[in-house]
């Protein structure tokens, strides 16, 4: 197959030079349709369906942050998404964990649904990881769909070798008093697309992510989240934070969205990027998009080097420059990661730090 | 000012633009045929008797124009039809140096915008452009002989400075920067040429006030100021135009380069009628330790595009850019600024407040560029936007792209409506709803307004105050 298109479109583009209205996107090989594999004893009151048949329909319609332009990589390997399926009133106290292991030189493509019934709870692990120097390209969108007064926490953590190209899409729905909470690690791969799309159409639904990355080497992140405010006293709020190292470029497109008849609707964005090299490369853009009067909206970024205060306080107790940017660059990622309700794939995270830093 | 719907909601009302709402015949004027053809460029630049480098400039510009499409990004103008467009329109007089040597119309125009009034009490110099041509120019004798040059753009092409104008027109805003600048290539008129030399220290500022009477017609005047080594200047620039129910179009462009640890605030207060598409261009090279200080209010126009950009190119050298946007009914007013810093520590801040309201939209948009080599530079940005109604729209799009590690930008905006808290408050302190709330958005215009020469910030105030009146 051969796709050459431009992903995480952001809604509202501003000038072509600053190239930061989207992705360009390009692939040329066969990509083969790939499972989603539970790894754990399905927790009582979920199901799965590795194939959600005519279900699927049903959530088709979901919007995603990388966006339709990459449809053609699923029909075309003839992905069936997966169904997991929280049912009604049902508080799952254990995680669901799906763990992709793609090979080296694979080119995978997998889908998946979670639908958290009315009144229900639950959350999803979504782990990535290949051995360190493997390559290969793998996709990968997720629908969620909370129900009325439902709450899914979805957590995916990116721990891909050196080599790969992954692009991560998600998108979320709510029902009235719905929730939909992301954490999202991105450590590794080459390059990285990430996109999310939350449409909070309902009464008091509300949205949160939490996001970390750790970008060094030649790393490229592309971001693309956006937040739908339709209904009246939404909330949403997304925290973005990472390192840049080496020659590592990011890009962070952030919108918040407020459709006319959301009053009373909230929403909050923060980045913090943190710099350690010259050579790094940091784009952001976060967006407020109002057609509503009753709505509060704000963002904030801070992207930079380490703060001469932090840094002295830290050197006026011994910790070396380097050690301090180490540290802060850990804490970083250690506060989104203490998000995780799997002490295994928290372990995972950090022993990769240990050796990302230990190679630096 | 005030009407009660059907909520019980008092509606705000539109500006009172009376003041600027007035027009006169074109008599005894040239107009030339509306749209742009290579025929109609070349007779313009034969009746303005260009220098032969100009004439060329301007048909290559236009070739540029043809070439380059409209941008995919900001307000819709597909309305606007430069086949409909007259580009020059030459009022029945020549400039004057003396005020009563100006036409009675248009003397009576200018004397009812306040600008003889303003040059006598604090002003150092005044430009008055009536539609595509300078009608006056004017700079105090002590001013003059300090070696300051303040010049129609005409004359400044062919006097002594013709060399200096050659070196620097459109080198800042180049015609391939987009469709506009080069459309102001090709059919640019009138403007201002100012050169403060060095060390100059003007207490008074220097304003260009710019007047588009006529229908259907565009105005497209090249302001050029050179700020020379440890110089300090304030120029303001007005406009604003007589109602029409077609369209009329204003694509001036605005090029300022500031030397060496020199000053330049450029103040403007954009009060274009309703019917005008404001597509200007206004760009400012910074030297090492050098200041431009950029104050702007938009007010008027149906569409705007309008973006001061600061090119930091010196070592220390520093942009401010403080503005507010205030779009009502039948206004789309995209505005903001774009910092670009190019060398070590640079630093620049951007604040901006927008008002929407009655169906208006505001958009602010803005870019900041970290370059590689701008070690040691710093950018901050605020904004924030008010809405007063729910027919209203506010965008905030704000891009950065920081290519070092040694910079500090930080951003933050707020968007939001007026504060019933706030509101209650005042109340509770016997002040009514009504001032309460005009109170609430002149303090949220208050950083605007502070820097604004006192006269520009009453006017403000008072269109603040008018347009905030019944809003209950």
């Amino acid at each position: 197959m051969s796709i050459h298109t431009t992903i995480n479109n952001i809604p509202a583009p501003t000038w072509n030079w600053l190239k930061i209205n989207n992705a360009p996107f390009s692939y040329s090989a066969s990509v083969l349709g790939a499972d989603s594999p539970v790894q754990n004893v399905l927790p009582a009151g979920v199901s799965y369906k590795a194939d959600a048949g005519s279900d699927a329909g049903t959530y088709s319609g979901i919007a995603t942050g990388v966006g339709k332009n990459i449809d053609s990589l699923f029909t075309d390997a003839g992905v069936r998404p997966a169904l997991i399926t929280a049912a009604r009133n049902t508080h799952v106290s254990e995680p669901v964990c799906i763990a992709f292991n793609p090979a080296d030189g694979s080119s995978t493509a997998s889908s998946q649904i979670i639908r958290a019934e009315e009144g229900s709870s639950v959350t999803v692990i979504i782990s990535y990881t290949s051995d360190e120097r493997a390559s290969g390209f793998q996709t990968v969108r997720t629908l969620c769909s909370a129900g009325k007064n439902a709450f899914i926490h979805l957590v995916k953590v990116q721990l891909l070798g050196s080599s790969f190209t992954q692009i991560d899409d998600t998108g979320t729905d709510c029902e009235e008093g719905g929730r939909v909470e992301i954490t999202q690690i991105i450590l590794g791969g080459k390059e990285t697309f990430a996109g999310v799309a939350s449409r909070l159409s309902a009464y008091q639904s509300s949205f949160k992510s939490d996001t970390a990355y750790l970008c060094r080497g030649s790393q490229k992140l592309d971001m693309n989240y956006v937040v739908r405010h339709l209904g009246k006293k939404t909330d949403s709020k997304m925290i973005v934070k990472g390192t840049l190292l080496d020659t590592a470029e990011k890009t962070y497109r952030g919108s918040i969205d407020f459709k006319n008849g959301c009053s009373g609707a909230t929403g909050n964005e923060q980045e913090e990027p943190l710099l350690l090299t010259p050579s790094v490369v940091n784009k952001s853009i976060p967006l407020i998009l109002c057609d509503e009067e009753d709505v509060a909206g704000e963002h904030g970024a801070t992207i930079g080097r380490l703060g001469e205060d932090t840094l002295f306080y830290m050197q006026s107790r011994g910790i070396s420059k380097q050690a301090a940017e180490e540290i802060m660059a850990r804490a970083k990622v250690s506060s989104v990661a203490s998000l995780v309700p799997d002490e295994t794939i928290v372990t995972k995270i950090h022993n990769y730090l240990d050796k990302a830093f230990a190679h630096e | 000012m005030s009407d009660t719907n059907e909520s019980g909601k008092t509606q705000v009302n539109d500006i009172d633009r009376s003041m600027y709402d007035f027009r006169y015949d074109e008599k005894d004027f040239y107009r030339n045929d509306p749209g742009l053809t290579e025929e109609i460029v070349a007779k313009l630049s034969d009746d303005k008797n260009d220098p032969a480098w100009m004439k060329e400039f301007r048909l290559k510009s236009l070739a540029v124009y043809n070439e380059l499409k409209l941008t995919n990004w900001g307000p819709d103008i597909s309305d606007l039809h430069m086949e409909h467009i007259a580009t020059y329109v030459r009022p029945n007089t020549k400039m004057q140096g003396d005020w009563k040597n100006v036409p009675q119309d248009i003397k009576d125009t200018f004397e009812k915008l306040g600008i003889p009034e303003a040059e006598r009490t604090s002003l150092a110099g005044v430009g008055a452009q009536y539609d595509s041509e300078l009608v006056y120019h004017n700079v105090r004798d002590e001013v003059a002989k300090q070696g300051v040059v303040y010049t129609d753009f005409e004359s400044a092409l062919r006097g002594p400075y013709a060399g200096m104008i050659q070196d620097h027109f459109m080198h800042l805003v180049t015609p391939r920067d987009h469709k506009f600048a080069a459309l102001h290539g090709a059919v640019w008129s009138g403007g201002s040429f100012v050169y403060v030399p060095k060390g100059v220290h003007l207490s008074f500022p220097l304003q260009s006030y710019f007047r588009l009477n006529a229908k259907g017609a565009g105005q497209f005047e090249h302001t050029l100021i050179i700020v020379d080594e440890g110089a300090d200047l304030h120029f303001i620039e007005g406009c604003s135009a007589p109602k029409y129910n077609v369209a009329n179009l204003h694509a001036g462009c605005v090029e300022l380069y500031v030397a060496k640890n020199a000053h330049l605030r450029y103040s403007t207060i954009e009060n274009w009628s309703k019917n005008m598409y404001n597509l200007n261009t206004k760009r400012a090279k910074v030297e090492e330790g050098g200041t431009i200080e950029w104050v702007s209010g938009s007010f008027g126009s149906h569409i705007s595009y309008l973006y001061p950009e600061s090119d930091l190119v010196g070592e220390r050298a520093r942009a401010e850019f403080t503005g507010i946007t205030f779009a009502g009914n039948g206004q789309n007013l995209d505005t903001g600024a774009k910092m670009v810093h190019k060398a070590p520590h640079t630093s620049s801040v951007i604040t901006t407040k927008s008002i929407s309201k009655g169906g208006g939209i505001s958009t602010y948009r803005s870019a900041v560029y970290i370059a590689k080599n701008a070690a040691g530079s710093k950018a901050s940005v605020s904004c924030q936007s008010l809405m007063l109604d729910s027919q209203s729209r506010s965008d905030t799009i704000p891009a950065m792209e920081v290519l070092t590690d040694d910079a500090d930008v930080g951003h933050e905006a707020k968007i939001g409506r007026i504060s019933n808290e706030a509101v209650f408050y005042l109340m509770s302190r016997g002040i009514s709803e009504e001032e309460a709330r005009s109170m609430i958005v002149s303090g949220f215009a208050n950083p605007v307004s502070k820097e604004l020469p006192l006269e520009y910030a009453v006017e403000m105030n008072n269109l603040i105050r008018l347009e905030m009146k019944g809003t209950l």
